[in-house]
Parts: structure tokens; C-alpha cells; sequence
């Protein structure tokens, strides 16, 4: 899948181009899983083109979570549509992935916390 | 008249089913947050019978049946491969992040009923019922004014 990947300052800003589902998802973290072995521990994923995440989708996502929180890391969130958010909110992953209306923000939120 | 789709057993055909059931929910009038929730269940229930009832293989046929009348949306999906037992599922600890387990526990979460039946011998129908809400204002404005049934 298409997945626009920017580091800057220790961060990687993630951006998946489509939906996270059965069929994306292990492309996206076949994606994710070089940056985590390199040593990427802070990741803003930015899912304003994500309008549909499933069970796959949030597989890879506490997947991705729980690699990096060995390094001490964390998965930040972005640009979440309501659809999205609704499912974060039934699984309660809403308390493991802390959300920001914009990537920019995410990432900005590493920062401060340095 | 109920509608119905035969799928293979591929992950790539989930998809489609999922885009089938939302052209048949939108037709029907049925309001778009619902939509959303049948789509979602409808990939997760297909998932699920292509990696557990058919344990990947391919070449098999997954069954989808939807029935939409003012009350409600009737979802069935039948497949001919290992038989789910219900009983021998268990909720995830929604307080330990996990990497699976999620997709049964979306279907029931967000479906008002939800049954298996394997009395036939050969796999499991499965079937989801949903019942209509009422459209709210912003989707009333947004289709025009229809009597539909509550919930």
C-alpha cells in the first residue's frame, strides 16, 4: 500500500494512503517494521486518508505499540474521522493511543515531552 | 426479495463484500453510521470464515444473504468449512492491548443480535441483525423525509 513515511528529529510521521484493513495491513507494517528495527521508537501515524480500520487494522497498529514501547516509545495518533475514533473508543485502544487533531501536533507532542 | 453474493474464499474478496453490502444498505435508505457498522462487520465476519472455517485455503465459497425490511437489516453468511463452536469464544481483556481478537467482539458489540447455526453439519451461518435506527436530522435533511422503523 501507498504510505508516505517522514522523519524528522527522531519522529517518523507515518501517512497510510488508503484504509487499514484484512488486505492493507500487513503491507503497512511490513512498511513500519524496518524503521522499528533501526531503532524508531516515536511514531505519529497520520490516518486522515483512513476511513475504514478493522481488526487487521488495529492488529497492526498495537503491534507497531508494542514494539516500540520496549525501546521506551510510544504510537501517536492523528487525523482520526469518526468512523475510526468509534472503533478506538469500543476497544478502549483509545486509552493506549493518544490522539491529536493534526500530525503536526503529534509530533510536536514528542518534543515537548523531551 | 432478499439480495445475495457468492465470494471466494480470498482476503482481496472481503472487499467486495463489504462494498456490496453498503450499495444494498444505501439503496434500502438505511442511515450511513449504520452502513458503516454493517461494513465493518461484514469484513470482519468474512475474514474470519476465510482464516478459521477455511483455514486459508482457497478455491472455497463464502455465501452472503441480506435481508432489509423498514424494522431491520438481517445479515446471513454461510460457509462449508470447519464449524465455529461459540462457546469456545472469549471476550479480549479490553485493558490488555492485543494484536487479535478483536473481530468477533466488534460483531457483537455492534450488532443487536448475533447467531450461529452448524445444525446442518456442513459449516456455520452466521447471522447478524441489526435493527434501524431513525435517521437524525442532518441525515433526514440530507435524503428527504421517510417513514421508517425504530428501534
Amino acid at each position: 500500500m501507498d504510505c508516505m513515511i517522514a522523519e524528522r528529529d527522531g519522529v517518523a510521521v507515518v501517512t497510510p494512503a488508503a484504509d487499514l484493513d484484512n488486505q492493507t495491513s500487513r503491507e503497512f507494517q511490513d512498511r513500519l517494521d524496518p524503521l522499528v528495527t533501526a531503532g524508531t521508537c516515536q511514531f505519529v501515524l497520520d490516518l486522515q486518508h483512513v476511513s475504514f480500520l478493522d481488526s487487521a487494522g488495529l492488529a497492526a497498529l498495537v503491534r507497531l505499540y508494542k514494539h516500540v514501547r520496549i525501546g521506551e516509545g510510544d504510537v501517536r495518533l492523528a487525523g482520526v474521522c469518526p468512523a475510526v475514533q468509534k472503533i478506538l473508543d469500543l476497544t478502549r485502544l483509545n486509552r493506549v493511543f493518544a490522539i491529536y487533531p493534526t500530525a503536526e501536533e503529534a509530533a510536536a507532542s514528542f518534543r515537548r515531552a523531551d | 426479495m432478499p439480495a445475495e453474493l457468492v465470494i471466494e474464499s480470498r482476503i482481496d474478496q472481503v472487499a467486495c463484500a463489504r462494498q456490496w453490502l453498503s450499495e444494498q444498505a444505501r439503496a434500502a435508505g438505511v442511515p450511513e453510521r449504520q452502513i458503516q457498522e454493517l461494513g465493518l462487520v461484514v469484513s470482519e465476519a468474512c475474514a474470519n470464515v476465510i482464516k478459521h472455517a477455511y483455514r486459508g485455503e482457497l478455491g472455497h465459497q463464502i455465501t452472503l444473504r441480506l435481508d432489509i425490511d423498514q424494522a431491520k437489516v438481517v445479515l446471513s453468511i454461510r460457509d462449508c468449512g470447519a464449524p465455529f463452536d461459540p462457546d469456545s469464544y472469549v471476550p479480549p481483556d479490553l485493558d490488555q492491548p492485543r494484536e487479535g481478537g478483536y473481530g468477533i467482539f466488534i460483531m457483537r458489540s455492534l450488532m443487536d443480535e448475533v447467531h450461529y447455526d452448524t445444525s446442518c453439519n456442513c459449516g456455520t451461518t452466521l447471522t447478524l441483525v441489526k435493527y434501524r435506527a431513525a435517521p437524525t436530522a442532518g441525515e433526514r435533511q440530507g435524503e428527504g423525509t421517510s417513514q421508517r422503523g425504530a428501534t
